[in-house]
């Protein structure tokens, strides 16, 4: 294969923790046969590449851009125009990109909330005077822009077109890599509608090797307050686990260790909502005959918006705070 | 939305209803609007299409125009939906890509506003288009239906049904949870109108059904779980052991020689029996039973009978009785009153109706005699609605949280039959009926009440929000003394002094709350099962397959009770003479290649129709069990089950179709 005919893969990192940058170093030795195959021309966690220099390539310049992260300020809605100008095949990669993740559970307060929380009622934020991020500030060198803060954290795919989704928080390095020789084998086509890529048709239980026991749940617990029995389905002990309602791919990773699924790939099978999927399966799961027991059951589950929504506040059709 | 089938063609016919639609809905106006959506080939109106001309315009225009769907706005699909669906069968056109819309009683019959009507059925009837282009052919189901009924109940109600299912050719199963046949029946000494033996009238009546070759009789026998729908209900029977057979020679000496002593339910607690006993003289089976709550094993009856003929030892077994259709013949059980509720329990002299009628059975605890002490003029006192028409803050509460306000029907007729019965043997006795109001609806019923008018019985009618009250009697003249304000005197406070008292107590169905989980029958408020429509269809439960015979259904007498059966049979040998039952196929399916086998499914479905498949690891749904309740495909977490003709992509397209802003832009 010679330098010419080499594919140009590149990796953004928007809205996120790292932790997808990171997910894909953990394909380990593949990596090398990943550069020697295709031509990194973007990639800021581990390269030198500068904005300008993507700016210069010609439009469709790079086959394969895997774009990390949500959008959540004017900087990473320029960047996500940018790499889909320039990309013949752009792939949401991990949770954020894909559905919002983590970040998105910013959803459920204002930005003046927030802003309110992180920047003076924190009890650890010192911040006599009250000062607040600006867009614009008068410097010494002149007025200083930062990019805008935008009132919702939005998945990629509301602001350009997405050909693949990788879904995980982060993505299973055997599935990127999977992915990886797809794309250089030819077997993913350039342009797609958001298809799903790296991961299975099916939920985390089919992955799981926990007995069911046919139980219904009596009590909700958490984690930390509990040692579940090994080997019996953490969700019918009480512990909150989505993987019922979440597609499979990551090799039933966190159950495998006695960790309740978190839902990190999103929803199951022709499920939209994951949230609303889980709610709809848990309300016939709880043993309560009555309302009112049902309600105390319910009630035992801290943070229930943040717990079935935990990757996908921009996605379902809660959408946080409006 | 996309639409999954856009090339469909839609015609859509909205029914004048000869102006009941039409005079507040602008039909013409709907036809125009609902005519411009993509997809309607054809909108038109007729003045009546569920008439014969309207459905041929309907099959015609099918065939003309080539449609593939058709909605029909109109009146209730209840009414109607099927006269539309045969049309479109008959236009060759699979009749589930049909979608009836409801513009009259949910439309025109509701308001008087013309405008806001018009724009109501237009939206309705939107919407149905948006649906019918995701409406797929479906194909009925078709079930066979076993040639066999199954009987619960060995009362007279489940013994006529039993009989008339096996006159009619059908195989027939009758469980009794009792070790003998009777029921309540058996326990009457004469009946009315006739003023016949009970025993001796039942006798045949049993034999006929003993003896038949298509019924098998399982005593001692209860219904533990049952699976299935109707054609198939797969019921699974526990039969306790009599733990005698029929090599037992001696039962009289096997009685006397047992031990143990207990309440006589039979006679009311009036007597006690043995641990091995016979209800009744002449019962069937003709052979005792032993009450294995009572029997210690001692051992000392198999001594007395020399081993022969009784096991001690015998387990239970459970069968499985398949069955096309079910009976239920669960039959009632009389009121029980309250401790203290008209003396009752505190005073001996104070008994029940069911207690004096075995008092008054030449064969029953006294041999016909009745606890009177001695009196020589015996003065017996009658209370009547003891347990029934009761009022709310009136009458004390029954266990259950509700008061016993209906009329129990049998107990005005039976207290004066009692109380004539009184009169042939005691002549000389003083009889007061303490009454709200006589009730002899019955044919031949009112004759009891003038013949007891004419014997000289005494009739004092109390306001029932003013009760007679019992006390002791403080002169010690007699046991009890009852006091009661007479309406028929004009409120006259009267005073009687009684050697007994008789309440006519009411009737409570048998307590049967298994079964009407394991059936899913709807019970009314009274706590008795509750047919589909009191007068079109009064012996069959909402259940398909499931009827209902006698008194579980509510109070009755023997002959409405046997009346009850006759039809519930007769109903139910229709059903299994068609051979096989059509069901809509609104069933569950699971897609195989999203169904990951989580089995949330599994607990929620109320028909356990849902199996795992161990092979293939996923969710199995039996067609035939399944009802449509739809409770599988909203618990699936990962959408994996449809509900067939409840699709995602038709509720959805429907519910955006109505939520859509005026301009029909749709949101979401």
């Amino acid at each position: 294969m010679n330098a010419v005919s080499k594919a140009k893969v590149a990796m953004y990192w928007a809205g996120s923790c790292g932790g997808c940058d990171i997910s894909l170093l953990e394909i380990g030795p593949h990596l090398l046969e990943l550069v020697a195959a295709a031509d990194v021309v973007f990639w800021p966690c581990a390269a030198d590449f500068k904005y300008h220099h993507v700016a210069s390539y010609p439009d469709g310049y790079i086959d394969l851009c895997l774009f990390n992260g949500s959008v959540r300020n004017s900087e990473q809605e320029r960047m996500a125009r940018l790499l889909r100008q320039k990309s013949k095949t752009l792939v949401a990669y991990g949770a954020c990109a894909i559905s919002g993740g983590i970040p998105a559970l910013a959803n459920l307060a204002t930005p003046e909330e927030l802003f309110a929380r992180s920047y003076t009622d924190c009890p650890s934020v010192d911040n006599p005077g009250g000062v607040l991020p600006r867009t614009e500030t008068e410097s010494l060198v002149g007025e200083l822009e930062i990019p805008h803060f935008y009132p919702q954290v939005l998945r990629l795919s509301d602001i350009v077109e997405v050909d693949y989704l990788i879904p995980g928080c982060p993505p299973q390095a055997t599935r990127v890599w999977e992915v990886c020789q797809a794309f250089l084998g030819g077997a993913l086509p350039a342009r797609a509608h958001e298809q799903l890529a790296g991961c299975t048709d099916k939920s985390v239980c089919d992955e799981c090797t926990l007995e069911k026991r046919l139980v219904k749940i009596s009590g909700f617990r958490r984690h930390h307050e509990a040692i579940p029995e090994p080997g019996w389905c953490l969700l019918e002990q009480g512990f909150v686990c989505l993987g019922a309602a979440t597609r499979s791919g990551c090799g039933a990773l966190c159950t495998k260790v006695n960790m309740p699924c978190r839902g990190c790939y999103g929803p199951s099978g022709e499920a939209r909502d994951q949230g609303a999927a889980f709610i709809g399966a848990l309300g016939s799961l709880l043993n309560a005959e009555l309302e009112a027991r049902a309600g105390e059951l319910i009630d035992q589950i801290v943070d229930p918006a943040g717990t079935f929504y935990r990757f996908t506040m921009s996605d379902g059709d809660l959408k946080g705070h409006r | 939305m996309n639409d999954a089938a856009s090339g469909a063609r839609i015609g859509v016919f909205i029914c004048h209803c000869g102006g009941n639609i039409s005079d507040v809905v602008d039909v013409k106006r709907v036809a125009e609007e609902v005519g411009k959506l993509p997809g309607v080939v054809l909108s038109t109106t007729h003045m009546f299409i569920c008439s014969d001309p309207g459905q041929a315009l309907v099959e015609s225009v099918i065939k003309e125009h080539a449609l593939d769907r058709v909605i029909v706005a109109a009146c209730s699909p209840t009414l109607h939906q099927m006269t539309f669906r045969r049309a479109i069968e008959r236009a060759g056109l699979n009749q589930f890509l049909f979608e009836h819309v409801n513009v009259r009683e949910q439309v025109s019959w509701v308001t008087e506003d013309p405008v806001g009507a018009t724009a109501k059925a237009t939206r309705l009837v939107s919407a149905a288009v948006h649906r019918a282009r995701h409406l797929v052919a479906l194909d009925k189901r078709r079930i066979a239906i076993q040639p066999a009924a199954l009987v619960i109940g060995g009362g007279v109600a489940g013994l006529v049904a039993a009989r008339d299912l096996a006159q009619r050719g059908m195989k027939v199963t009758l469980v009794e949870n009792r070790p003998f046949l009777g029921g309540r029946m058996a326990q009457l000494e004469t009946v009315f109108p006739t003023g016949e033996k009970a025993r001796d009238l039942l006798a045949p009546l049993i034999e006929e059904v003993v003896s038949h070759k298509l019924i098998t009789v399982m005593t001692n026998a209860q219904v533990v779980n049952s699976e299935g729908v109707v054609g198939d209900f797969r019921t699974r029977i526990r039969v306790t052991p009599r733990g005698v057979n029929e090599r037992l020679a001696y039962r009289g000496n096997a009685i006397a020689a047992c031990p143990e002593e207990t309440v006589n339910e039979f006679d009311f607690g009036l007597s006690k029996r043995k641990a091995i006993y016979m209800a009744y003289p002449g019962c069937w089976p003709p052979m005792p039973a032993i009450d294995w709550h009572t029997c210690t094993k001692c051992g000392k009856c198999v001594w007395a009978v020399g081993g022969k003929g009784i096991e001690l030892d015998a387990e239970p077994r459970e069968v499985e009785v398949r069955a096309g259709v079910i009976v239920l013949a669960t039959g009632y059980d009389p009121y029980e009153p309250l401790y203290g509720e008209y003396g009752y329990g505190i005073f001996p002299r104070v008994i029940t109706l069911q207690q004096l009628i075995r008092y008054l059975d030449p064969e029953g605890p006294t041999g016909g005699q009745l606890p009177l002490d001695g009196a020589s003029k015996p003065r017996i006192g009658f209370i009547y609605c003891v347990g029934a028409r009761q009022i709310e803050g009136v009458n004390q509460r029954q266990p259950d949280g509700k008061v016993k306000d209906y009329c129990a029907r049998t107990c005005c007729t039976g207290a004066l039959h009692a109380a004539l019965t009184i009169k042939d043997h005691h002549p000389d006795a003083t009889i007061y009926n303490l009454y709200q109001d006589v009730r002899t609806y019955g044919r031949g019923h009112e004759a009891y009440y003038e013949r007891a008018s004419e014997s000289g019985a005494l009739f004092l009618r109390f306001d029932p929000r003013h009760p007679p009250r019992v006390e002791k009697n403080p002169r010690g003249d007699s046991p009890v003394v009852v006091q009661v304000q007479d309406l028929l005197t004009d409120r006259l406070d009267v005073e009687l002094p009684l050697d007994l008292l008789v309440l006519a107590t009411g009737v409570v169905p048998h307590d049967i709350s298994e079964l009407v989980g394991m059936y899913r029958c709807a019970v009314g408020y009274d706590s008795f099962l509750l047919e589909v429509h009191p007068k079109l269809r009064p012996v069959e439960l909402a259940v398909s397959g499931v009827f209902l015979a006698g008194c579980c259904q509510g109070p009755m007498d023997i002959t409405e009770a046997a009346g009850a059966a006759s039809a519930a049979a007769s109903k139910a040998a229709a059903l299994i003479a068609q051979g096989q039952v059509e069901m809509d196929p609104f069933t569950a399916r699971v897609n195989e290649a999203l169904c990951t086998g989580c089995q949330t499914c599994l607990g929620v479905c109320p028909y356990t129709a849902i199996t795992r498949d161990p092979v293939k690891r996923i969710a199995n749904v039996n067609q035939a069990l399944c009802t449509g309740c739809g409770t599988c495909a909203a618990a699936c977490p990962s959408k994996a089950i449809e509900q067939a003709g409840f699709t995602d992509a038709q509720v959805l397209s429907e519910v955006y179709a109505l939520l859509a802003d005026r301009s029909g832009a749709v949101t979401a």
